[in-house]
């Protein structure tokens, strides 16, 4: 190689070097107690601060938690999406597509509100449509069996569409001339779907289902904006955690300790699933 | 008539591309159309499949109407035809296997006929060996012969290919399509193939009809329309020379030429060499004429030529 083609790589490289040196400190720092508003010297502490997040019943509440709603969300926002995506595909209305860009476009902070004025109990429009009726909507984000349930629906609403948008581009590749041989081999509604349509989707769906699935444990804005952890630790995802506990205390520490294990659980939730992905791409 | 066309008409935007198209093919024949590209023989497949519907006209599967361009309209899955597309479609997640078993599956026909069927149409095909492949693990003639399996496995009423053989290797391209024909007549199934290439159509076909311009401007027997074509149209198509003489319009094929001697004079303007035969080709007056000769011709820029057969047209 010639040394032109490193130099081109350099920025590429550079950026790696910068991430793996931060995972690396990150790692350093969780070994001590390390506050920026306590006085005193960062002492070393060793697994110290593994020990006092994970015997902490805050945090292993916060782990079922993000686990219930990156399953649920993920679940949802999959079966939906390819759905959707078959339903527009097969009805040819594919001008739907760019239409599909726009929840992508809304920030997170006005969908948060438009979801609080959608599902609040008092005032929201579902309880006005529902009070005439007799009828009375549940206190959605005061509850805590269902607050989670309540973050699960907003990012279901918010993310479907991207899923329709990747699985529809899997499926708008799908050689035309193929469905027409399925049609004259005789194949309609649920066996045109799940023999060839989706199948042939496959690699889209599942593109699909690991960038939902990794992207799930990133849900931050919208559980601090709508009920910030609460009620009680019901909706304290990790990262509610990590920030109440490390980051707003500066308690950088704890805090680091947490980002570890944060980056820990995901990887062994998404790791395996990554590989047997881009084990079928290379099929 | 197992394949029934009358009158049939279908435009894409402001294209039309049939003009009225006639075709009858009756039980049991096979039927090439020929013509270039982008005339509108892919169309007619795909309105026959049912795959693309026409503006008008009526189109008959053994003898019922299955599609008028109004309110009747039998759905492709409801036809009982085969189609080998071009490109094959064959299904890429699915083995060769399952590929010919899928429309037996579709009908809901037991697993044990299923199996027994699939290999009966491998064993004719010669593709045994590679049933638990995909297709991307076939070669382009393994490919084609499970897509005519695939097309034959439910004895549909008609057989319909477009451009089937245009890409398999050139050197084996003539054992291929013998071979396939015969198993077709054996089976005796009615089938209409496309194709833009003549020596194909001729060597296959019952009955060939030339398109041009969404018509069949001559249906006959190939040996027929190739020593008799209709008009100027076909006989160009056919490899025949066409040169405008005193109003009229000469055609003859490069073989009837006659070098050296005669009433004519051409000015030479290329000559190759092509292993059997040499071909001269000369301009005559406006025309291009193309020649074909078993000995090495004159040396010269022009040359005196005669013509042993010709078929005159009145001028267009």
């Amino acid at each position: 190689m010639r040394p032109s083609r490193h130099l081109l790589l350099a920025p590429g490289l550079a950026g790696l070097a910068a991430y793996i040196a931060g995972l690396v400190y990150t790692v350093y720092l969780s070994t001590y107690q390390y506050s920026l508003i306590g006085i005193g010297r960062p002492k070393f502490v060793g697994l110290g601060n593994y020990l006092a997040v994970l015997s902490d019943p805050t945090f292993q509440t916060a782990v079922v938690v993000t686990a219930v709603f990156v399953a649920a969300a993920t679940a949802f926002e999959v079966l939906l999406g390819v759905l959707l995506a078959y339903w527009i595909y097969m009805s040819g209305r594919r001008w739907v597509a760019p239409l599909l860009t726009v929840p992508l476009l809304i920030p997170v902070v006005a969908y948060v509100v438009f979801w609080y004025f959608a599902v609040d109990f008092r005032n929201g429009v579902a309880a006005q449509i529902l009070a005439p009726l007799g009828l009375s909507m549940p206190n959605f984000l005061g509850d805590p069996n269902l607050a989670l349930w309540a973050i699960v629906g907003l990012d279901v609403l918010e993310l479907t569409p991207f899923v329709v948008l990747v699985v529809l581009a899997g499926m708008l590749g799908i050689p035309e001339e193929v469905l027409w041989a399925a049609r004259i081999d005789g194949a309609r509604r649920l066996p045109m779907a799940f023999k060839v349509v989706l199948p042939m989707a496959k690699t889209a769906i599942l593109a699909a289902l690991m960038l939902r699935l990794i992207d799930a444990f990133r849900i931050f804005a919208k559980v601090w904006l709508l009920t910030r952890g609460g009620p009680g630790d019901a909706t304290t995802t990790l990262e509610v955690f990590l920030f109440t506990r490390g980051i707003y205390p500066l308690d950088i520490g704890t805090g680091a300790a947490v980002s570890v294990l944060i980056a820990a659980l995901v990887s062994v939730a998404a790791i395996p699933y990554v590989y047997l992905v881009l084990r079928t791409w290379r099929a | 008539m197992a394949v029934s066309l009358r009158d049939v008409r279908k435009s894409f935007g402001r294209t039309q591309v049939l003009r009225g198209l006639d075709l009858e093919v009756g039980r049991g024949e096979y039927f090439v159309v020929l013509g270039p590209s982008g005339e509108g023989k892919t169309t007619t497949l795909n309105i026959v499949a049912g795959i693309v519907r026409p503006d008008g006209g009526e189109v008959r599967l053994d003898g019922s109407l299955v599609d008028d361009g109004r309110s009747v309209y039998v759905p492709p899955e409801r036809r009982n035809v085969g189609y080998v597309f071009q490109s094959y479609a064959l299904y890429p997640h699915m083995t060769a296997f399952d590929n010919i078993a899928f429309p037996l599956k579709m009908a809901g026909r037991p697993r044990e006929e299923i199996k027994r069927a699939v290999l009966e149409m491998a064993e004719l095909l010669n593709i045994k060996e590679v049933l638990e492949r995909k297709p991307a693990q076939l070669s382009g003639g393994q490919r084609q012969r499970v897509a005519v399996a695939r097309a034959l496995v439910k004895r549909p009423r008609a057989l319909l290919m477009d451009e089937p053989y245009s890409n398999i290797d050139p050197l084996l391209r003539e054992s291929v399509r013998a071979e396939i024909r015969r198993i077709i007549k054996d089976l005796g199934i009615t089938t209409v193939m496309v194709t833009h290439d003549r020596e194909e159509a001729m060597a296959l076909a019952d009955r060939l009809g030339v398109m041009r311009r969404g018509r069949l401007l001559q249906t006959g027997p190939p040996q027929e329309v190739f020593s008799r074509p209709c008009c100027p149209d076909v006989a160009s198509f056919m490899g025949y020379n066409l040169m405008p003489l005193d109003g009229r319009l000469l055609a003859f094929r490069p073989d009837d030429v006659e070098l050296g001697s005669g009433d004519f004079v051409g000015e030479v303007i290329d000559v190759e060499f092509r292993g059997r035969l040499w071909a001269v080709v000369a301009r005559v007056g406006g025309a291009v004429v193309k020649a074909y000769t078993q000995e090495r011709p004159p040396e010269g820029r022009r040359m005196k030529f005669g013509l042993r057969r010709a078929i005159e047209y009145a001028a267009e």
